[in-house]
């Protein structure tokens, strides 16, 4: 019996593990781990940050714990992080924040998380204040002698919410949108990639390549079947991104923002574009390994490669990062990756405000596009890359 | 004018698979490689029908070097590969469309085409099923009504009765025969069953090690031996022993 497994067992591992191109799958998980790592450092808020505001009112009691706080205080209400202005009641405080933010990123995340943190820490230096001045004997009073109001401006758009509420609500859009585009563009991927590998499988498409078809035209119809392919599930992605956003954005922290989108909106019309993109450059990538594939199997290591192009973008927006604070080689990487500008604009669902980075976004999309199908039609017609990839390549017939 | 191939040569990385085959295959005729496992046949048939790139070597017909010219080659030749399988979810009826759509140059050939598919491939009411609902036996009709229907110069038919019952192999046999005869089509068929080639081929060419071994009628190949599997044992032996000498 155990004799029998132990054979079952060793004709699996033999068979998979004989083909030394199932070990670059192996390392997958080490690049994906060090991506991960490096994009956790590059996003990670920042230990210590400025913040400037304006208080309507001197209140010199007020003014001192700010300082204390490292708080600068402007003499502008413009340019300021956060306005506040505040009205007593005998012991009772008001206060109205406005939060002022032109972006969703670390920098304002820590600007806003030290605002919260410091007015809840008046509350408690306050009570103490109340305690030494009028007693303990009025202790249920003072509790809670100070009550706050958030406003929070993005731009033009104004939600009365606390700006941490507003970055849970990204942070969960932030998680949703990117998974789910990276889990459609792999799919996209790995259908185009099989479209040509099951071909070559049962042999069909030897018998295409004997057909009086151009090579450009197998090439091409394939192409435009994955992208027709491609674009349908977008907008699956899109009507379930839609009603997500318009059901969960517009309700958190129990206010009503309005509907995320209408119809002739800017951004969600941008945004249909660079997921369109998106998927139809992961298809041409499929492609590209479907004709580098003689077998299933080997497709499916070179799609867990081109998982990692994709995971990047994919984990820097979920760990919050924003273009504006990268730079250097690692930017340059984002913006060669056209996903990432699909995954940049669904901030603007919530900032309502186009940083201008999708008008790259299309022009780099495309242009990568094209650079594989090229690739691709080299492929197909039989010509000898100076590569390791050469070796598959000659079971082409050239025209 | 009949099918000229000359000195093909191939190897996949260090095996040599095609070591310098040549043969003359006429018109209207049946011509078949005869050759154990791994003989080469398969890499010879994917040379002559484009779909892979011989290293050194030409194969011409109608003066065309197929080789050189590929593209306009296929206009007018059909191939069926080894074991080739069929797209799962189209029924046999779209294979064929598919097919005459590809070869047509015309409505009324189109159709011809059709018409003469659904007969060659003899599958009845199970044309119009998905051929993932197929037998083995059933695709390898398909393949080669969809090759036949379009009345290729040139078929190129790998194996073309293998997974096909008896009842069948005969029916396909004198439909490739008659096939040839009628259009003066070249017709070329790889096999390694001594006993269809005899029925099916007018000509043969032994092959093994990628060598061609003997090429000539079934008659002139027999001479006095009682079958070709005679032949074949001898011609074998004597190649081994070739090398062993060498
Ligand atoms: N893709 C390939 N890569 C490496 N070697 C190959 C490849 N295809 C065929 N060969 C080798 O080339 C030689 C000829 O193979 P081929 O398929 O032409 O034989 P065949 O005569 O058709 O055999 P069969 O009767 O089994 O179909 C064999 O030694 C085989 O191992
Ligand atoms: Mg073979």
């Amino acid at each position: 019996m155990k004799r029998k497994i132990t054979a079952l067992i060793k004709k699996d591992l033999l068979d998979v593990l004989r083909d030394p191109k199932v070990y670059i799958g192996f390392l997958l998980p080490l690049a994906i781990f060090a991506a991960f790592g490096f994009i956790s450092a590059v996003t990670a808020p920042p230990s210590s940050v400025p913040l400037n505001v304006y208080v309507s009112k001197n209140w010199s009691l007020f003014n001192s714990y700010l300082y204390s706080q490292g708080v600068t205080i402007t003499s502008q209400p413009y340019n300021s992080d956060a306005i506040i202005k505040f009205y007593n009641n005998s012991n009772f405080i008001t206060f109205n924040v406005t939060f002022n933010m032109k972006d969703i990123n670390q920098i304002y995340y820590a600007k806003a998380e030290a605002l919260n943190y410091i007015l809840n820490g008046f509350q408690a230096y306050y009570r103490n204040y109340l305690l030494e001045k009028i007693g303990v004997a009025n202790f249920k009073v003072i509790s809670n002698p100070v009550n706050y109001s958030f406003i929070t401006n993005i731009n033009n758009v104004t939600y009365s919410l606390n700006p941490l509420y507003i970055f849970e609500m990204t942070q969960i859009e932030e998680f949703v949108a990117p998974t789910i585009l990276f889990a459609l563009c792999i799919g996209m991927s790995e259908m185009a990639a099989t479209l040509i590998t099951v071909e070559q499988e049962e042999k069909t498409f030897e018998m295409l390549l004997s057909m009086p078809l151009k090579r450009y035209d197998i090439l091409t119809s394939k192409i435009i079947s994955s992208f027709v392919i491609s674009i349908l599930s977008s907008m699956f992605y899109l009507v379930g991104l839609i009603i997500f956003s318009n059901e969960y954005l517009t309700l958190l922290g129990g206010v009503k923002t309005g509907p995320v989108f209408s119809v002739n909106d800017l951004i969600l019309l941008i945004f249909i574009v660079l997921l369109i993109i998106s998927t139809i450059f992961s298809s041409s990538l499929g492609i590209l390994i479907g004709l580098l594939s003689k077998d299933l199997r080997i497709a499916n290591v070179y799609l867990g490669i081109i998982t990692v192009p994709i995971l990047i973008p994919t984990l820097f927006f979920i760990a919050g990062g924003s273009l504006s604070y990268v730079s250097g080689p690692f930017k340059v990487l984002l913006l060669l990756l056209p996903p990432t500008y699909a995954i940049e604009i669904t901030r603007a669902f919530i900032t309502r405000y186009l940083t201008g980075y999708w008008i790259l976004g299309i022009v780099i999309g495309l242009a990568e596009t094209f650079f594989i199908l090229y690739i691709a039609s080299l492929i197909i017609n039989g010509v000898n890359l100076k590569s390791k990839i050469s070796k598959e390549v000659q079971n082409y017939q050239g025209r | 004018m009949p099918l000229y191939v000359k000195e093909l040569f191939k190897s996949y990385g260090s095996t040599v698979a095609v070591r310098g085959i040549s043969f003359t295959a006429e018109e209207g005729k049946v011509f078949g490689l005869l050759g154990p496992n791994g003989a080469g046949k398969t890499t010879t048939l994917k040379i002559i029908s484009t779909v892979l790139r011989p290293d050194s070597g030409s194969v011409f017909l109608n003066a065309v070097d197929i080789i050189r010219m590929a593209e306009s080659a296929r206009e007018f030749l059909a191939y069926v590969p080894e074991d080739a399988g069929t797209y799962r979810n189209l029924t046999g009826y779209e294979h064929l469309e598919f097919a005459a759509t590809v070869y047509a140059r015309n409505r009324d050939e189109y159709k011809a085409f059709l018409e003469d598919g659904i007969r060659i491939a003899d599958l009845g009411d199970k044309i119009y099923e998905k051929t993932k609902s197929y037998s083995k036996g059933m695709k390898r009709r398909l393949q080669i009504a969809r090759a036949l229907m379009v009345k290729p110069k040139l078929a190129v038919l790998d194996e073309p009765t293998a997974g096909i019952d008896v009842f069948h192999a005969i029916n396909i046999r004198n439909l490739i025969k008659k096939f040839a005869n009628k259009n003066s089509s070249i017709v070329i068929v790889s096999s390694h069953n001594m006993f269809e080639v005899e029925k099916l081929c007018d000509e043969i060419g032994i092959i093994n090690e990628g060598v061609l071994l003997r090429v000539g009628s079934i008659k002139e190949i027999k001479g006095d031996n009682s079958d070709l599997e005679e032949v074949f044992m001898k011609l074998a032996k004597g190649d081994q022993m070739d090398k062993s000498i060498r």
